[in-house]
C-alpha cells in the first residue's frame, strides 16, 4: 500500500517533490563535505605544524647589530628556554629576481609576497618536497613553493636569477616544497630553498639584508605546546629588553591562525547548508500541513473505521521519508568527490598524516541529515492528533481556519488595482503563511549585502588611509631602490626620493615624493605610575612622513603630533598601556632618549592597529630605518590614478607604480579580488535558490487556491489578472522581507563586518553604496521571484472553472 | 438581438480516448427579462448546458448568440469581459475568496471592472452593493467573515455579486441545492424580485418547487432537450401549488 501512496503522491506533485529532493540533496553534498573538510583541515594543521617542527616562538629579528646580544639574551638570561636555534635568510626584493623560461629572461611576480632566501639542515620551521619527505639541493638548484611557480607560470628545470649587491647567480627549480613556516599566501612570505653553499655567498655579501629567526622551544618537548602564560612571559621579558632590530615574534598558535582560513570557504558552506536544511524543513512543513488539510476527511475516515493514529502518520511519513533519504543518500555519493576534491586543496598546501577524506562523517552527516529531518516531519504530523473523526465526516471540511487576522478593506483601498489589493490582503491576512518565504528572501538579501558591503569598505578613502596613505595622491611607489640600494635610515630615503623626483622632472612630471618611514622604536614612560604596564620597555612600531605630504593622517582624539617632541599613538596601544593625551614618554631615537609628549589617538591597520606616529619635524635619520612604506607621489595631471599608473609603468618600468586599490589589496591579499570574483556566481545562486522556493510556494498556493482561482474566473477575471495577483503578492513578500532585511544588514554591519576588519587592528566605517545594496541587487533578486512566481502562475491558464468543486 | 440564442450546440468530452457526446444540437432560447428553468435526469448534460452558454466552457459545435454577440467569436480576455460586465453567476456551493469579508466579495467584480475607477465610481459601486445587501437583507453581514454567515446567508451574498454589475442573465446552478427549505425559499424570492427588474435568469435544479418559479422549465436528457413547459410570470398568472402541479404533471409525463 505504501508504494501505491508513494506512487500517487510523486505524481500528483512532481515538480514540488523535485524541487524538495534538490533541496535535501544540495544541503547534504554541502554540509557531509564541508564538516569532512573542517574536521580535516583542523587535524591536519597540528599534524603539520609538528611534523615541521615549528617553535612555540619565533623571534624575528632584522640586520645584524644586535643579533648576538639577542641570542646571548635568549640561550642565557630568558627564562623557561628549553631549546633555540637560530637561521638566517637574505631578504630578496622583486628587482633582484629575474625568471628564465623557454630561453626568455622575464620579470618575476611575487604576488605581493615578500621573498626570502634559505637554506636547508634546520631544526625548526623545516620544509620537505611535495611528498613529505626531506630532500637535497646541489649547487645551482633552488626549491620554491608551488604558489610561485604556478603564478610566474614557470616548471621544474626553469631557471630563476637572483642578484644582491655583486652577487648574481642563476638556479634552475629542481622542485616545489612545502613550508608550513613560510608556505601559506596568508602570511605574506615564502621562500626559496637553495643549496648551503650558494646561501653563505648571498648572506655573506655586505649589501643584503638579513632576516633572522630565531626559534625558542619553551616545552622542550616535541609535539608538546608551551602553555599561552609560557609564550606571553617571554614575549613580555622580550620585548622589555628594547632591542631596535627585534621587529616581533610570532607563536606557534599565529601559524596555526593562518592555515584556519583555508577553512573559511568550508565554513560558509556549512552555514548555506544549514540555511538549506532549515529550509528544507519549513518546506516540508508547509507541505505536510497542506497535504493533512487536503486529506482532513480522508484521515478522520480512517480513524473512524479504527486505524491507529501511528498507522494513519506512517502512509503520510512514508513520502518524506522516500524522499529524505534518497535525497540525503545522493548528496553523500555526490559529497565523496567533493570532498575529495577539497580535501586535495588542502594537501596541496600542507602534509597530511592521512590525505584522504574521512569518508565516515559524510556518512555520519548524512545520517543526522535524514534522522532530523524525519523527527521534524513526525513532528508535524502531530496536528492529525486534533483531528476528529466525528467533524471531519459529518463537516466535510478541510481543518483549516480562515480567519483573518489583519486583512484590509477593498472598499477603503479602492484606489488600488484589485490584483494589487488582492495581493496585499492575501499577505496582511496570513502572514505567517509567508514566513518562509521571508525567511528565505530575507536570508538571502543579507548574505548579498555582506560581500558587497565588504568590498564597497575594502575600495574607499578611509581604507586607503588605514593604511597610512593619502587616498589623493597621484600614485604611489612600493619601493625606490636601485638594484644593489638598501636605504638604512631616512637621510637615503630622503636622497632617493630626490633621485625619482628628479627623473620624474624630466619626463615632464612635477612631482613630489613622501615616504612613510617605519622604525621600531623603544619606548618607556617616565615616572610611570607604580604596576602599570607601561612601566617597562617596549617596541613598537613608529612611522614618519618624510616629505611633504605629512599632514593628511586623521585622529579619533586629540591632534596630529606637529612639534619635534610630539608623538601620536593607535588607540591599542594606548589602551593596552594605560596612557593618555598628554602623557610623556621616552623613546630611544638613533641612540638618544628624547621624551615625547601624546597629543593624538587614532586607529589604522599598521601592525595590526598597534602602531605610532611620529611627527614630521623630527629628524630620524640617525635611527635605524626598517623599511620604508609605499611611497606617495603628488602631482597634479588631471587624470585618474589607474591612468596614471599604466602611463608610468610605460615610462618608468623600472619602478613599481600601484594605486590605492593595489595598495590596500597588497596588504589585505588578494581578498578584494576573491569576493569581487564571487560576487557573480554568489549572486546567480541566491536567485537560483529564492527562485527554486518561489516557484515551489506559489506551486503549492495555487494548488491550494485551485477552488478560488476557478471561481474568479467565473465571475470574469481574466488569467493576467489572476497571475498579477500571484505575482504581487510574492512581490509585497519581498518588499516585506527586504524591509525586515534592512536594519538586519545594518547589524550585520555592526556586529560582523566591522569586527571582521577590526581583525586587521582598527575600526573602519562600512560603506554602504545605497544604490547597489538597496537598488540593483535587491532588482536582481526581485526580477528573480516576480520570473519565479511568472512560470510557477503558468498553471492559473489550466484550472478549469470545474475546479470550484475543490473549494470547501 | 436582445436574447439568448442557443442554436444546434453540441458539447462533445473525450475521455480515456471515449467520445462521450454531452449536448447533442440543443437549442433554446432565452429573452431578456425571462426566468427559465433547466430540469433533467443526474448526467443529463444541464450544467454542461449552463456552462457552455455562458461561455465558461467551450462548445464542439454550434453557436451562442449572447444579446447579439456570437460566444464562439470572442477570445477568452473577451468572454472573461463578457462573463465580469453582463454575465451573473450563482453556484450550489457559496464561492467566494476566504480572505475578504463578505461586502468585500460582493463588490471585487464592480472594482475588477472598472480599473481605474473614480471615487465617484466608487461611491457608486458602494451604494449599489449596500442596496442590494439591504434588498436581500444581509446588510449586517457587510464585515463578516466568509465563515461567520449561514448558508442562506452566504447564497445571498452570491447572489449580491452577481447582480452588482447589472448583468443581463444570470445564471444559477441549483442556488438551493445547499440550503434548507427556509433559506431556499428566501434565496428563490430573490431571484423572482431580480427577475421582476428585468433580469433574465437561466436556473438549473432537480428541485420541482424552485422550477414552478420559472417562467418557463425546460427537460433535458441525453444531452438534448426533450420538452419546455411554459408556466408565465411568478406572481402574475396561476397559484403557486397550480404551478407545482403542472410542473409534477409534466415531469411524470416525462417519466421523471
Amino acid at each position: 500500500m505504501f508504494w501505491r501512496i508513494l506512487a500517487k503522491d510523486i505524481r500528483k506533485r512532481k515538480s514540488i517533490n523535485v524541487i524538495l529532493f534538490l533541496f535535501i540533496t544540495i544541503a547534504s553534498v554541502f554540509l557531509s563535505s564541508s564538516v569532512n573538510n573542517i574536521m580535516v583541515v583542523g587535524s591536519a594543521v597540528n599534524y603539520y605544524m609538528d611534523y615541521a617542527n615549528i617553535p612555540d616562538i619565533s623571534v624575528v629579528v632584522t640586520g645584524k647589530e644586535e643579533i648576538n646580544q639577542i641570542e646571548d639574551w635568549i640561550e642565557n638570561q630568558a627564562a623557561g628556554v628549553q631549546n633555540v636555534d637560530k637561521e638566517s635568510f637574505v631578504m630578496m626584493k622583486d628587482i633582484n629576481i629575474t625568471i628564465k623560461k623557454n630561453g626568455k629572461e622575464q620579470a618575476f611576480d611575487s604576488e605581493s609576497l615578500t621573498v626570502y632566501l634559505g637554506s636547508l639542515g634546520h631544526e625548526y620551521a623545516r620544509v620537505y618536497d611535495e611528498n613529505g619527505e626531506f630532500f637535497s639541493l646541489q649547487p645551482g638548484e633552488i626549491a620554491v613553493s608551488r604558489n610561485i611557480l604556478e603564478q610566474n607560470k614557470l616548471k621544474l628545470g626553469d631557471s630563476i636569477i637572483l642578484k644582491e649587491g655583486s652577487i648574481q647567480k642563476k638556479f634552475t627549480i629542481k622542485l616545489t616544497i612545502k613550508d608550513a613556516a613560510f608556505g601559506n599566501e596568508m602570511s605574506g612570505m615564502t621562500r626559496f630553498i637553495v643549496n648551503d653553499s650558494d646561501f653563505k655567498q648571498f648572506l655573506q655579501e655586505g649589501k643584503a639584508e638579513l632576516f633572522n629567526l630565531f626559534y625558542v622551544d619553551l616545552s622542550g618537548e616535541k609535539g608538546h605546546e608551551a602553555s599561552a602564560k609560557e609564550v606571553q612571559s617571554f614575549t613580555k621579558e622580550l620585548s622589555n629588553q628594547g632591542y631596535s632590530t627585534l621587529t616581533n615574534a610570532l607563536t606557534r598558535s599565529t601559524y596555526r591562525l593562518v592555515y584556519s582560513f583555508d577553512m573559511i570557504m568550508a565554513a560558509l558552506l556549512i552555514l548555506i547548508g544549514i540555511c538549506l536544511i532549515l529550509i528544507a524543513m519549513l518546506v516540508l512543513r508547509f507541505t505536510l500541513v497542506f497535504t493533512i488539510e487536503e486529506d482532513y476527511r480522508e484521515i478522520g475516515i480512517m480513524k473512524a473505521i479504527g486505524f491507529r493514529q501511528f498507522d494513519i502518520k506512517k502512509i503520510y511519513l512514508v513520502k518524506y521519508l522516500f524522499l529524505v533519504v534518497l535525497g540525503a543518500l545522493l548528496g553523500l555519493v555526490i559529497s565523496i568527490p567533493v570532498s575529495g576534491f577539497m580535501v586535495d586543496s588542502v594537501a596541496a598546501n600542507m602534509i597530511m598524516e592521512d590525505e584522504g577524506a574521512n569518508l565516515w562523517l559524510n556518512v555520519l552527516c548524512t545520517l543526522a541529515i535524514i534522522l532530523l529531518v524525519l523527527l521534524f516531519c513526525y513532528r508535524c504530523t502531530h496536528k492529525m492528533n486534533k483531528i476528529s473523526a466525528i467533524a471531519a465526516i459529518r463537516g466535510g471540511q478541510i481543518g483549516e481556519r480562515y480567519s483573518r487576522k489583519a486583512g484590509i478593506r477593498l472598499s477603503k483601498w479602492g484606489r488600488l488595482p484589485v490584483p494589487f489589493f488582492l495581493g496585499l490582503n492575501d499577505m496582511m491576512s496570513h502572514l505567517r503563511r509567508y514566513l518562509i518565504l521571508i525567511l528565505t528572501f530575507c536570508l538571502s538579501f543579507i548574505l548579498i549585502t555582506v560581500p558587497l558591503n565588504t568590498l564597497n569598505t575594502m575600495r574607499s578613502r578611509e581604507m586607503v588611509e588605514k593604511f597610512g596613505l593619502n587616498p589623493d595622491s597621484a600614485v604611489y611607489l612600493k619601493e625606490i631602490e636601485r638594484s644593489g640600494e638598501l636605504y638604512k635610515n631616512t637621510a637615503e630615503l630622503k636622497t632617493g626620493m630626490k633621485r625619482v623626483e628628479q627623473e620624474l622632472e624630466k619626463e615632464g612630471y612635477a612631482a613630489r615624493l613622501t615616504g612613510m618611514a617605519i622604525f621600531f622604536l623603544s619606548f618607556r614612560i617616565p615616572d610611570s605610575k607604580e604596576g602599570a604596564e607601561g612601566d617597562s620597555r617596549i617596541n613598537i612600531m613608529t612611522i614618519q612622513p618624510v616629505g611633504v605630504n605629512t599632514h593628511f593622517l586623521t585622529y579619533q582624539e586629540g591632534e596630529e603630533p606637529i612639534l619635534d617632541n610630539e608623538i601620536a599613538f593607535s588607540r591599542q596601544i594606548m589602551e593596552q598601556y594605560g596612557w593618555k593625551i598628554g602623557d610623556s614618554v621616552e623613546a630611544s631615537i638613533g641612540g638618544e632618549n628624547k621624551t615625547l609628549l601624546i597629543t593624538g589617538i587614532y586607529s589604522d591597520y599598521m601592525q595590526l592597529g598597534q602602531s605610532a606616529r611620529m611627527n614630521s619635524k623630527l629628524n630620524c635619520d640617525k635611527e635605524r630605518m626598517f623599511d620604508c612604506w609605499n611611497i606617495m607621489v603628488d602631482m597634479e595631471t588631471g587624470k585618474s590614478q589607474e591612468q596614471l599608473v599604466q602611463e608610468l609603468k610605460k615610462r618608468f618600468p623600472e619602478y613599481q607604480w600601484s594605486d590605492a586599490q593595489e595598495v590596500v589589496d597588497q596588504n589585505v591579499g588578494s581578498i578584494q579580488q576573491s569576493l569581487d570574483d564571487m560576487l557573480l556566481p554568489m549572486t546567480g545562486m541566491l536567485s537560483g535558490l529564492i527562485m527554486l522556493i518561489t516557484l515551489l510556494m506559489e506551486k503549492l498556493f495555487i494548488v491550494r487556491e485551485k477552488g478560488e482561482i476557478a471561481m474568479m474566473k467565473s465571475v470574469g477575471f481574466r488569467n493576467r489578472s489572476i497571475r498579477l495577483w500571484q505575482v504581487m503578492r510574492m512581490v509585497y513578500v519581498a518588499i516585506i522581507s527586504m524591509l525586515i532585511a534592512v536594519p538586519v544588514s545594518l547589524l550585520s554591519n555592526q556586529w560582523v563586518l566591522k569586527p571582521i576588519f577590526g581583525i586587521m587592528g582598527a575600526e573602519v566605517k562600512i560603506q554602504v553604496d545605497a544604490w547597489q545594496v538597496y537598488g540593483v541587487y535587491p532588482g536582481i533578486l526581485l526580477a528573480g521571484i516576480i520570473i519565479a512566481t511568472v512560470i510557477a502562475s503558468r498553471s492559473v491558464k489550466k484550472i478549469n472553472i470545474q475546479e470550484m468543486n475543490n473549494m470547501e | 438581438m436582445k436574447r439568448l440564442q442557443v442554436q444546434n450546440l453540441c458539447k462533445t468530452y473525450i475521455v480515456n480516448k471515449r467520445q462521450n457526446n454531452v449536448l447533442r444540437n440543443v437549442n433554446l432560447v432565452i429573452e431578456e427579462g425571462e426566468m427559465v428553468g433547466i430540469m433533467g435526469p443526474s448526467g443529463s448534460g444541464k450544467t454542461t448546458l449552463l456552462y457552455t452558454v455562458s461561455g465558461m466552457d467551450t462548445v464542439t459545435a454550434g453557436t451562442v448568440d449572447f444579446f447579439g454577440r456570437e460566444l464562439s467569436e470572442l477570445d477568452s480576455n473577451a468572454i472573461s469581459d463578457l462573463r465580469l460586465n453582463e454575465m451573473g453567476f450563482v453556484f450550489q456551493q457559496m464561492y467566494m475568496l476566504k480572505n475578504l469579508s463578505i461586502y468585500d466579495n460582493i463588490i471585487l467584480p464592480a472594482y475588477q471592472s472598472q480599473s481605474g475607477k473614480s471615487r465617484t465610481e466608487r461611491k457608486k459601486i458602494n451604494d449599489r452593493a449596500k442596496v442590494l445587501m439591504q434588498k436581500l437583507g444581509i446588510s449586517e453581514t457587510a464585515d463578516n467573515d466568509v465563515n461567520e454567515v449561514s448558508g442562506g446567508q452566504l447564497q445571498r451574498a452570491c447572489i449580491c455579486r452577481s447582480m452588482i454589475n447589472h448583468p443581463k442573465i444570470i445564471f444559477a446552478d441549483e442556488p438551493t441545492g445547499a440550503l434548507n427549505k427556509q433559506n431556499s425559499i428566501e434565496v428563490m424570492e430573490e431571484l423572482n424580485r431580480i427577475n421582476e427588474e428585468g433580469t433574465s435568469i437561466m436556473l438549473v435544479t432537480h428541485d420541482m418547487k424552485v422550477a414552478s418559479r420559472c417562467q418557463r422549465v425546460l427537460y433535458i436528457e441525453d444531452g438534448d432537450i426533450k420538452d419546455e413547459i411554459t408556466l408565465g410570470k411568478w406572481g402574475e398568472t396561476t397559484d403557486k401549488r397550480t404551478r407545482e402541479r403542472q410542473i409534477n404533471d409534466w415531469l411524470i409525463q416525462l417519466g421523471w
